[in-house]
């Protein structure tokens, strides 16, 4: 089951990110870009619409 | 001036489309006509001095990696989403399984070859279908969306273990639009090659087909999905998320079904030319591939110099190969020293007792910070620090329409 959460880093300058943990474990980091396609699916996840988006 | 006098050897045209073209001083001969879309060339090798020629213009196939040669992800998938670079395979039951084969017809490397390896239903809201998305700037010349719009042809190699229809479409960027086409297979196993020709739409606007990084047009080939995702065939309608038809084979449905694909090209015009490559050169699509996709592989060694800031962390910043298509998605490897892992080197230049944890930040279409946090007495701040990965990728970037 893919898991969203916001996370900022413990560094210099750090920048808030979408943290997805994808169904096989791994870990992938979202920018708050509105043209990404998996930051689209974030918000249509948040806002508790279908999150994998149109087929085709 | 004086008119040289006609050759008794003078030929006449004996089809439409013949040439007469000189051959020597007073003399002529036929040139035959070529195959629709040839373009007209000098040889002086050739009796005629002239010959005709596939047309091969870089750019001219909307479709990247129509050939299959690109394959970043891997080769084999059971999973649906992205599979051969930019090809998306999507269905929403049973399990397709789509594999890089060199079964291919004459003059291609690779073939996508999809296998049901668990039959799916065919209710109305299932879905199986093989797509790939055109960016809006890429698919701006065809003029979509309003009066003017241009027709444009598919043309494409196909083979699989079921004869009768198929179907796919056309959809608009915004998938609101749809045009339903059927393409028949007359002989199981044996590699076919389909054109379509698809009416311009002088409908949609810049809503529907936007011109600009987002999607501008979208190639659908279905394979038994249900009537939620059929439309009318050979012509425009305005629905939703449609692509193909009702009364085609039921692919999806039937265990063990092969069907595969290569050579898949989308042009302007009504006439199917010869298939090239949307850039002409392995070199070129590698490098229109990874604006979408790209993968990062160490082959064991360190990869990134960066710098710590502090003695449990550091941070590098890694450039993307291509400037991507938007700031991508990063995925990264597990931190750790074994297959398929990651770490920074420590400031003696080995692995850390304790590996920390990673995360990216500051994503652009070029560059991103990867951080690592964590770790246990393994830096010293302000010195360099090595991103060290194993053969396998350390990261993966993703801006895929």
């Amino acid at each position: 089951m893919t898991m969203y959460e916001l996370i900022t880093a413990d560094a210099p300058f750090a920048q808030e990110v979408i943290k997805r943990t994808n169904a096989d474990g791994s870990e992938s980091f979202i920018p708050k870009d509105p043209a990404n396609s998996d930051y689209q699916r974030y918000l249509r996840w948040l806002n508790g619409e279908e999150e994998n988006g149109t087929i085709g | 001036m004086p008119i040289s006098k006609a050759s008794s050897n003078a030929v006449a045209p004996a089809v439409k489309g013949d040439l007469v073209v000189g051959t020597t001083t007073n003399d002529s001969g036929i040139l035959g006509v070529g195959n629709n879309g040839d373009t007209l060339v000098a040889d002086s090798a050739a009796t005629t001095g002239l010959r005709w020629q596939g047309n091969f213009a870089a750019g001219k196939n909307k479709i990247i990696n129509g050939d299959m040669s690109v394959w970043q992800r891997g080769t084999s998938f059971t999973n649906g989403e992205f599979t051969s670079d930019r090809w998306r395979v999507q269905f929403g039951s049973g399990t397709l399984t789509t594999s890089r084969s060199t079964d291919v017809p004459s003059g291609f490397t690779y073939s996508s070859l999809v296998t049901v390896t668990s039959a799916g239903t065919r209710n109305a809201a299932d879905y199986f279908i093989v797509s790939q998305l055109i960016e809006g700037f890429n698919s701006a010349s065809l003029k979509q969306g309003a009066s003017g719009a241009l027709p444009y042809t598919i043309s494409f190699w196909v083979k699989s273990s079921m004869t009768g229809s198929f179907s796919g479409a056309a959809a608009s960027g915004d998938n609101t639009r749809s045009y339903g086409f059927t393409y028949t297979i007359s002989a199981a196993n044996t590699w076919e090659r389909k054109t379509i020709t698809i009416t311009g739409d002088t409908s949609g606007g810049a809503t529907a087909y936007p011109v600009d990084t987002s999607t501008g047009l979208r190639l659908k080939f279905d394979l038994g999905s249900g009537s939620n995702y059929q439309t009318t065939a050979d012509t425009w309608a305005a629905n939703n998320n449609r692509a193909g038809v009702s009364g085609t084979v039921s692919f999806a449905q039937t265990s063990s079904a092969t069907w595969q694909i290569t050579g898949i090209q989308l042009e302007a015009g009504s006439v199917a030319t010869a298939f090239q490559t949307a850039t002409g050169t392995i070199q070129g699509e590698l490098a229109a591939c990874k604006r979408y996709y790209q993968v990062f592989t160490t082959g064991g060694n360190a990869a990134f110099i960066g710098q710590a800031y502090g003695t449990a962390a550091a941070f590098c910043t890694p450039s993307f190969q291509v400037e991507m298509r938007v700031a991508p998605t990063i995925t990264l490897a597990a931190a750790g020293s074994g297959a398929g892992q990651m770490s920074f080197l420590n400031s003696a230049g080995g692995i850390p007792g304790t590996i920390g944890t990673f995360s990216a930040d500051f994503i652009s279409k070029f560059v991103f910070r990867l951080v690592g946090q964590n770790f246990t007495s393994a830096f010293v701040a302000g010195n360099a620090a090595a991103l060290w990965g194993d053969s396998a990728d350390v990261y993966r970037a993703s801006a895929e329409l």
